[in-house]
């Protein structure tokens, strides 16, 4: 601690004191926390972590959720930052949009004099992206915790941790518990659809510059699948590059578009002459995929809204949830926010897919 | 027309030559010697008007034709292509040698006795050819005048008796202007009308080669001894210097100063 | 190839031999165009292709379908068009290149070119993302790339090949830097990818409007080369020679790098960076017709245009998923380039 007073600037001494002063509040009743990350790292903290900082993308947002709050949460990636400001987080968490974005960028490499700055107890980062990313920060020994990129349960063990980390568990295991629910509840109600009914869906990473699409592997390929859809491009690993040819050849009968390219609509898709054959467009199925607390292209603590909304959209006949009551019940359990109708349509981005076959529902 | 230089000077730094004058008529052969590094090709350069005079003029009739010291050739290209490569100046940026310049071309080679080369790869030809391909070039411009860096020096001696030959007979029989530079004396007394030493730093000779050539100027010249030698064939004397290596004696006392 | 037999049949062209490339690479270039037509991941029948293509000119009973119309005339030509006009445009500037310089290893990437190009459209895809702006900077960036190394390079009222090869370096290393810098800045999750995409480059994205984007320059650029042809001879005779046999080679050396440059700045716009194929080809049609550049620019061209049009129908049909053309071109080019230099120790280059 008294190494990160020395790196102060004069006016943090007040901060830092008043900070050091809760931790000694808490300290009378906290107990001693022991992680163990995904990595096997185990990371001991003296009590529940007050000042954490956040490097890969989606965590800023899981934090604050498991927290119920960003008050805790001091640094986070600027690229997290801009997803704060584009979703509806900025609501739920005003207060979020203060807190520092300069601790880490491009390529997830800390910035170890800001890092310093903000004082953290503990910071997240990812652990499979070499240790170039995390050996910088231990050897100030700054305590790191690390993740794995991938699948939902990657995002349940992250939940885990943080819930532990924060003293927090009872929120992320409420969580945790929802999405599995929703999860057994999807697969019962999809494993049954014959291969034959099972729509092809294809989602596309990338579209304005060169066409991308997930393979197997793949979170969308994933939640595809969970949501009783298949990938044509299960043959391929990874995200990658294929040409109109392709998709020609797979013929998908659902388009799912990013949110990372943000001029991407639908519309681009029904007026280029190459896609007027393809079954998604002659049917109006291509879909921009909706934009919550996180984008739920990726991985999320979201990713049971996705579910229920991608099995709506696959198959309109076999689901017919109130989504938007869903994701109001959701957001009031994870966030205790009470979404407005507003607020859902552009979650669910009703201005940009009601153009879209089977949206009229999923409006007011 | 021939050359006409008159007090003409040009330095990089240090005047290479200076207050030089000298005439060559058509039909003369004159040769130029002079050490290493003393402004040889850097004369001929100024004549071709490569290098820009810093005082006097240069006056040839038309531009002269040029024969550099040697070929390197990265591309093989045949031989016709290389000579007509000559025909430059007239093809013209945008264009191509159209049938006259290979009719030119190929007269060029008949007249240097190499039609035979004609769809060679210049990199197969021997030193020699090579070189007549180069003349040959150089004539393919239609000068009347043609410029040579040391034409011979890179020979055997039979090759550099075809050079030679080629010379004297381009300014005897086509009444042509040859200047020529050359480590030999015997290319110049074999073969020059006129002769300019070049002993550098503004120093030179120029004038009949039997007045030029002496001992004692090629002695200073060169800094070692030279010495006459007089040889007859059929009948006729031909009178030539050579330099005096492997001599016991190497202390002789030579200026180098003003020749 | 035996110069005996060639001799006694030469022309003023002097191209004729046992074969003439003249009847057999544009055949061959054809051929492998309607090849092309037929290959790829959506199959349709040869006789459809032959139908939808004979449809354009002629009246004729539709067989085929809708969607097979399209991806022949919509997805494959313009991407089969663009390989050509890439392949045969980079292997000509190549070929003008080495003439020029005298060095087998010149490529249209050496004068920085390339990388000025790759900035101009790096800086485009950050700053306002419209791919007609895009390849406007490419190109124009391009240019000022070669101003630079023209400004460079003349210091002292002349320039030499290697003040000129020197400049090429550090204006390309320093666009490269530019490139780096642009890529550090832009957004990880929106920018960046489409720069790397943009900057890998591909024909995947091909479409008409870029046909005729890069068809003008490298059409103008191939043509003022091409005109060129025999002062490029010259050229390659070296400063000193060239100078004495009356032409002026400063000049010359522009009006030809200017060439190169429209022709560099307008792929690498529109496909991105290709490296190998202005390096290898020249060499190959080298082997194949001897030094002189009035036959080897030509045939350069159209040997190119053959084999970035292979190159991309592979990189195409190949797999479900592109394979980046870059990466096929260097897989292919530098072992050929390798059996080049031992086999025949570069044809028409100092001999044979």
């Amino acid at each position: 601690m008294f190494r990160f007073m020395l790196s102060m600037s004069r006016p943090g001494y007040l901060k830092c004191f008043l900070a050091m002063a809760s931790w000694a509040a808490l300290a009378a009743s906290a107990q001693p926390v022991t992680l163990v990350d995904e990595n096997q790292r185990v990371t001991v903290l003296t009590r529940p972590a007050e000042r954490v900082v956040t490097i890969p993308l989606p965590v800023a947002a899981m934090l604050m959720t498991v927290d119920g709050s960003s008050r805790r949460l001091v640094g986070m990636n600027s690229v997290s930052k801009s997803a704060i400001k584009e979703g509806i987080l900025k609501k739920i968490f005003p207060a979020s949009l203060e807190i520092r974005s300069d601790v880490a960028g491009d390529g997830f490499m800390p910035n170890v004099e800001t890092l310093l700055e903000a004082r953290p107890d503990l910071v997240l980062q990812w652990g499979d992206r070499g240790q170039d990313v995390i050996e910088p920060m231990t050897r100030l020994g700054i305590p790191v915790a690390t993740l794995k990129y991938g699948s939902i349960e990657g995002v349940h063990a992250w939940l885990r941790l943080m819930g532990k980390a924060l003293g927090r568990d009872g929120n992320a295991d409420r969580i945790i518990r929802w999405s599995n629910a929703v999860l057994a509840d999807m697969r019962r109600r999809t494993n049954p659809i014959p291969e034959t009914e099972k729509p092809r869906v294809v989602y596309f990473l990338r579209f304005l510059s060169g066409m991308q699409v997930a393979g197997r592997s793949t979170n969308q390929d994933f939640d595809i699948h969970v949501a009783g859809g298949k990938n044509p491009a299960e043959g391929l690993s990874d995200f990658k590059l294929v040409n109109m040819e392709q998709i020609l050849s797979w013929d998908p009968e659902v388009i799912l578009l990013n949110n990372f390219e943000a001029g991407l609509t639908p519309r681009d898709i029904y007026s280029n002459p190459l896609f007027s054959s393809v079954s998604a467009v002659k049917h109006r199925r291509v879909y921009k995929m909706p934009l919550g607390g996180y984008r739920w292209d990726a991985p999320s603590h979201e990713s049971p809204l996705n579910w229920e909304w991608l099995a709506m959209i696959l198959h309109p006949q076999r689901f017919d949830l109130p989504l938007r009551d869903r994701i109001t019940e959701a957001y009031s359990m994870i966030y205790n926010y009470t979404p407005s109708a507003d607020d859902l349509d552009r979650v669910l981005r009703i201005d940009i897919n009601e153009q879209s076959a089977h949206y009229e529902r999923l409006k007011q | 027309m021939g050359i006409s230089i008159y007090k003409a000077g040009f330095r990089y730094t240090e005047w290479a030559f200076r207050d030089l004058t000298l005439r060559v008529e058509p039909g003369e052969i004159a040769a130029i010697l002079g050490p290493n590094g003393r402004g040889k090709t850097t004369l001929l350069k100024a004549v071709l008007g490569l290098l820009p005079l810093e005082e006097g003029s240069v006056e040839h009739g038309g531009n002269p034709g040029y024969v550099p010291q040697s070929a390197q050739t990265v591309f093989a290209y045949k031989v016709i292509d290389m000579v007509l490569m000559g025909r430059a100046r007239h093809v013209g940026a945008f264009g191509s040698p159209r049938r006259e310049d290979y009719e030119i071309a190929r007269h060029c080679l008949d007249r240097l006795g190499i039609r035979r080369f004609e769809n060679r790869l210049v990199t197969r030809l021997s030193g020699g050819e090579r070189q007549l391909v180069l003349i040959a070039r150089a004539l393919a411009s239609g000068c009347r005048t043609i410029l040579l860096d040391e034409p011979a020096s890179a020979l055997d001696f039979r090759n550099q008796q075809v050079i030679l030959d080629t010379l004297r007979s381009l300014a005897r029989e086509h009444g042509m202007t040859v200047l020529f530079s050359t480590h030999y004396p015997q290319h110049a007394t074999c073969l020059a009308d006129k002769v300019l030493l070049m002993q550098g730093a503004g120093s030179h000779q120029f004038g009949d080669t039997a007045q030029i050539l002496t001992e004692e100027n090629l002695r200073q010249l060169y800094g070692i001894e030279m010495r006459s030698v007089e040889f007859t064939h059929n009948g006729s004397a031909l009178r030539t210097f050579v330099p005096a290596f492997g001599f016991p004696d190497r202390d002789v006392e030579i200026s180098r100063g003003v020749v | 190839m035996s110069t005996g037999i060639k001799g006694v049949l030469s022309n003023r062209l002097s191209i004729a031999s046992g074969w003439s490339p003249w009847l057999f690479l544009p055949m061959l270039l054809l051929l492998s165009a309607l090849a092309a037509l037929g290959t790829g991941r959506f199959a349709i029948s040869p006789d459809k292709v032959f139908g939808i293509l004979a449809s354009q000119v002629v009246p004729l009973d539709v067989f085929w379908t809708e969607t097979e119309a399209r991806v022949v005339m919509l997805a494959r030509l313009p991407r089969i068009l663009m390989a050509i006009i890439v392949g045969g445009g980079l292997a000509m500037a190549g070929a003008a290149l080495q003439g020029i310089f005298r060095n087998p290893l010149a490529d249209p990437q050496i004068v920085g070119v390339s990388a000025g190009a790759a900035f101009g459209g790096v800086l485009a895809l950050l700053l306002f993302p419209s791919s007609v702006l895009v390849m406007l900077s490419a190109f124009l960036f391009g240019m000022i790339a070669l101003g630079v190394v023209y400004w460079f390079s003349h210091a002292g009222g002349r320039s030499l090949v290697l003040m000129l090869v020197l400049a090429g370096v550090v204006v390309g290393a320093l666009f490269g830097a530019l490139v780096s810098l642009i890529t550090y800045l832009a957004d990880p999750q929106d920018e960046l990818p489409a720069i790397v995409f943009w900057l890998m480059g591909s024909f995947a994205t091909a479409s008409y409007e870029k046909v005729a984007t890069v068809a003008i320059p490298v059409l103008a650029g191939g043509m003022l080369m091409y005109l060129m042809r025999f002062r490029i001879n010259v050229m390659s005779l070296g400063d000193e020679d060239a100078g004495t046999l009356g032409i002026s080679v400063q000049r010359s050396r522009w009006m030809v790098l200017a060439g190169v440059t429209a022709i560099t700045a307008a792929t690498v716009a529109v496909a991105g960076v290709i490296g190998w194929v202005g390096l290898v080809i020249p060499h190959a049609a080298r082997m194949m017709t001897g030094a002189d550049h009035r036959t080897l620019l030509p045939v350069s061209a159209l040997l190119g245009a053959i084999y970035m049009l292979i190159i991309d129908s592979i990189a195409r049909s190949a797999t479900a998923m592109e394979i980046p053309i870059g990466i096929l071109t260097a897989i292919i080019g530098a072992p050929v380039f390798i059996v080049l230099l031992k086999r025949n120790k570069l044809g028409g280059w100092h001999g044979d």
